[in-house]
């Protein structure tokens, strides 16, 4: 034990610092309490909220998840009570979690999302905000959802200038020329980049005819995008110095470490969490075992450290 | 609620399509109650990804048996394991029956949506348990019956054991021929179809009662909201948490047309 209190698993992003680099996924660890039988979440790097809106969704029509081969599509369609709800109901419990906290928003134009930007500046609890352009299952004009460079550009410039909480923008394998979407982010003043968000697919049912999702199509999140979340963090890693929290079928430590060594900052687990609640505690405490076997002291020392010289 | 490495007791075939796996808990056994459910991972695998949802079926003594039909990958797994094999159990989750005492109780339920039916009559006095299943294949043998073997009526679509039918019709005939249907008690749980057709007849004759829904389920803590329900009183709700246990009344049935 004494050994590995020596290790410091803290990374630090902007101004904040995070005890360790494990996080979860928007959308994949409730509103509030609903794991805290599980995990602690204090042991946690940090504690992403689902998406909220300025005002509340209903979301899609049932039935809006489906599992396939080591995955799932979900077509939820960010279904949430809204900024204020989250504010007055959410955030006193949030707060009282011994971590930091990130409030994932989504809005449907630049003006909107700065103004709920400039709403949660005003909130202490929170110590980040994550801008969710990415989300693959609206349909409706009241939700934003960037494909190209120039839109994410918009609203992380506007965004930007109602905010002094870090900044962290959410990018989607769906959005054209993804390099140049990341790049722009970087640019308009994100201080992090967060990927990837699922990827559209969908499932039909051979006997009824019907898609398996009300939505028809949804997002694919799971092991099953686990390589290609990698290699997204990998590219961006290698053209852009800025800070990445990696996601996408995070489910072991091992999982996390992958995404580490490719580059990134941090690493969250997601869906994952539903099949383990414990996954993104688990992931802490093995990559704390992994370090001390390895011998190494602090994250920078395994960050972005991948040979690809053989 | 726990999530605990349980040990097969055992895992048999009960009738042609209908299995009962066993597994020793005094932790569940002493903290869960009718209606709630447990979210099982059988292989440590990804693929299946997802956990199962399952009811509990009996407990005796610590012993948690549970009825299930192999219906895909998962229940196939499930009917592979062998005495001492281990699995994950997440629970006690969900919302309970609520007990009935002055009312006469009906119990309806469809396939293995009997199974939180007859855990409650372990502990609920009950004038009638209406199962309904799709053939003999699918029957839950008289021999599990709980309690008096003449309160348990049968249908199935062939007609092939009991009523040929659906259960909802001598459901029906037993409400016409109640004097005083209000101090009747609904529990039910099965197909979405058959649900929507009990909370019909319920309104028509003014009977009051609880359902457990069958969603398809992702996380089974209210996390996902993959499961929503729509409710008069609380709108959109997840059916893990908020349910799967609901006042008849309070379900917005049309929505349920599209789910489970």
């Amino acid at each position: 034990m004494s050994q590995k209190s020596k290790i410091d698993l803290s990374t630090k992003i902007g101004d904040v610092t995070f005890k360790n680099p494990i996080t979860v996924a928007s959308g994949t660890f409730g509103n509030t309490d609903e794991y805290e039988p599980y995990v602690d979440f204090g042991e946690l790097g940090a504690f992403v909220t689902k998406t909220i809106t300025l005002n509340p969704r209903v979301g899609n029509p049932m039935p809006r998840i489906f599992e396939t081969p080591s995955g799932m599509l979900n077509a939820i369609g960010l279904e949430n009570k809204g900024l204020e709800d989250y504010i007055e109901n959410k955030l006193p419990y949030l707060s009282k979690i011994k971590t930091n906290l990130i409030t994932s928003i989504a809005g449907k134009d630049a003006s909107e999302l700065a103004g709920m930007a400039k709403r949660l500046d005003s909130c202490n609890e929170v110590s980040a905000i994550e801008l969710n352009l990415s989300c693959p299952n609206i349909r409706d004009k009241n939700v934003k959802v960037a494909k190209h460079a120039e839109e994410v550009e918009r609203v992380v410039k506007e965004v930007r200038q109602c905010t002094n909480k870090l900044l962290i923008t959410k990018l989607s394998p769906e959005m054209d020329f993804f390099m140049e979407v990341a790049e722009l982010s970087v640019k308009s003043g994100t201080d992090a980049l967060s990927m990837i968000n699922t990827i559209k697919g969908m499932a039909i049912n051979v006997n009824t005819l019907k898609p398996m999702l009300s939505n028809v199509t949804g997002g694919l999140s799971g092991p099953a995008v686990r390589p290609i979340a990698l290699r997204y963090v990998y590219e961006v890693k290698q053209h852009l110095d800025i800070p990445v929290i990696g996601m996408g079928g995070v489910a072991s430590w091992r999982d996390a470490m992958e995404f580490i060594i490719a580059g990134a900052h941090m690493v969250a687990t997601g869906t994952s969490n539903f099949v383990n609640p414990r996954a993104p505690q688990d992931c802490v405490e093995g990559i704390e075992n992994y370090m001390q076997e390895k011998g190494y002291s602090s994250m920078k020392d395994i960050r972005g450290k991948l040979q690809t010289s053989v | 609620m726990f999530d605990l490495l349980v040990k097969v007791k055992d895992n048999k075939k009960i009738s042609p399509d209908l299995w009962v796996l066993s597994f020793d808990s005094e932790k569940l056994a002493q903290t869960i109650v009718p209606g709630q459910f447990l979210e099982f991972k059988v292989r440590n695998s990804t693929d299946p990804f997802l956990r199962r949802p399952f009811s509990v079926y009996k407990i005796k003594n610590n012993t948690i048996e549970i009825l299930y039909e192999v219906v895909g990958e998962g229940t196939h797994l499930m009917s592979e394991l062998q005495p001492g094999d281990t699995f994950l159990s997440l629970g006690p989750l969900g919302t309970t029956f609520t007990p009935q005492k002055n009312k006469k109780v009906i119990m309806v339920g469809g396939g293995v949506g009997a199974a939180p039916l007859v855990f409650l009559a372990q502990k609920q006095d009950f004038d009638s348990m209406m199962l309904g299943f799709r053939g003999e294949s699918a029957v839950l043998p008289l021999s599990e019956a709980i309690g008096d073997d003449n309160k348990w009526v049968y249908a199935t679509n062939d007609g092939s054991v009991g009523h040929k039918g659906f259960i909802t019709q001598p459901l029906e005939e037993l409400f016409k021929q109640e004097d005083s249907p209000e101090n009747l008690f609904i529990y039910s749980c099965g197909p979405n179809p058959m649900l929507l057709e009990v909370a019909r007849i319920c309104q028509q004759y003014g009977v009051d009662g609880e359902v457990s829904l069958e969603e398809r389920m992702g996380c089974g803590v209210g996390a996902c909201l993959g499961c929503a329900v729509l409710t008069k009183s609380k709108g959109y709700v997840p059916s893990c948490k908020y349910g799967p246990v609901f006042n008849i009344q309070d379900l917005e049935l049309d929505e349920l047309k599209n789910s489970g």
